[in-house]
């Protein structure tokens, strides 16, 4: 008995330290961010902060002029389509699948995009004059919010050599206008993504087997403080 | 070359994969400010001073982005059983 309450009090106050301390990691440590695989060289601090970043060209996009794309270990398991529509309206526009039941029936999320001037251009897009006129040596980054969800939808970068094109057209036209976009730039900061994170094997950039030992001690304390709760609540036991 | 370059010369330098040299260099650090401790108090360490130089040492590698963020996270679950442990024998009077 005196074993049992011992193991019980020792599962309560090990919850209570684990979420309190994971809670208190500074923001900071919380991961060094993605680091982009960049062909020409960027100032770095345009693309940190990012837990994960994917690079396009204009090779990368299909026949139609659109490309899907799924990041790994995406906490909200958020699909992303980047769709290239520059023959017809000239701009570019990127919106997230809007599941239903785990259904995808063809609705995406638009995203809104916030320029490095406070310009805000709706989710019809940016075009190759919105992204010249915003360019600083061949570099801008957007902040994109979905429209529908007001959700976070992290940054987008468009990048060229500019000693080799003079515009953003020129070098798209090539192969050359680069386009990188990251995910994950608002740290996590608050306990209860994180604890969840850990608890449902989520936590990004994480491999699932670490994942899976990070989560055994306190799911173990959660089946044992039931248990305990269960027994002692139960007469005939 | 910065500090957070450490383990890529050392990966390249020893031929061995970015990760490893990570947390072999990781592990090193932790040493340095474990075994100083572990020597002093070789009579009768304690575990809650043990796992909170360990924290030390892990915040300064993990700062410096030589080890991946879970091992922080295991670092707090081993803190938080030595404390727990400690709390739990108080209560209860050891079991």
């Amino acid at each position: 008995m005196a074993s049992e309450q011992y193991g019980f009090v020792f599962a309560v106050i090990f919850l209570i330290l684990f979420a309190g301390l994971t809670a208190m990691i500074p923001v900071d440590l919380q991961g060094q961010g993605g680091i982009a695989d960049i062909v020409t060289p960027v100032d770095p601090a345009l693309v940190s902060d990012f837990s994960a970043s994917e690079e396009f060209v204009k090779s990368d996009f299909d026949g139609i002029l659109s490309l899907y794309y799924v990041y790994d270990g995406d906490p909200d398991d958020m699909g992303y389509m980047f769709e290239c529509v520059f023959d017809l309206v000239d701009t570019f526009v990127v919106g997230s699948r809007v599941y239903w039941l785990g259904l995808w029936l063809g609705a995406y999320d638009w995203v809104s995009w916030k320029g490095p001037n406070g310009t805000v251009y709706d989710i019809t897009g940016v075009s190759f004059t919105d992204i010249d006129n915003d360019m600083t040596d061949g570099v801008v980054r957007y902040d994109l919010t979905h429209s529908g969800s007001g959700q976070d939808a992290g940054g987008f970068i468009f990048y060229y050599n500019t000693t080799t094109y003079t515009d953003a057209s020129d070098a798209w036209d090539s192969s050359e206008l680069y386009l990188l976009h990251g995910i994950g730039m608002t740290p996590n900061t608050n306990i209860i993504s994180l604890l969840v994170g850990i608890l449902f094997l989520q936590l990004p950039d994480v491999p699932v087997g670490i994942n899976l030992l990070l989560a055994t001690p306190p799911w173990a304390s959660v089946g044992y403080i039931i248990w305990f709760l269960v027994k002692e609540s139960l007469p005939f036991f | 070359m910065s500090m957070t370059d450490v383990p890529s010369y050392f990966a390249d330098l020893t031929g061995m994969n970015e990760t490893t040299a990570q947390l072999i260099l990781s592990v090193v650090v932790i040493c340095i400010v474990l075994f100083p401790y572990l020597i002093l108090a070789k009579d009768k360490p304690s575990p809650l001073i043990a796992v909170i130089l360990i924290f030390l040492a892990e915040a300064i590698t993990l700062g410096l982005g030589w080890s991946p963020f879970w091992i922080m996270i295991m670092i707090m679950a081993l803190t938080a059983s030595v404390l727990a442990l400690l709390g739990a024998k108080a209560v209860t009077g050891g079991g």
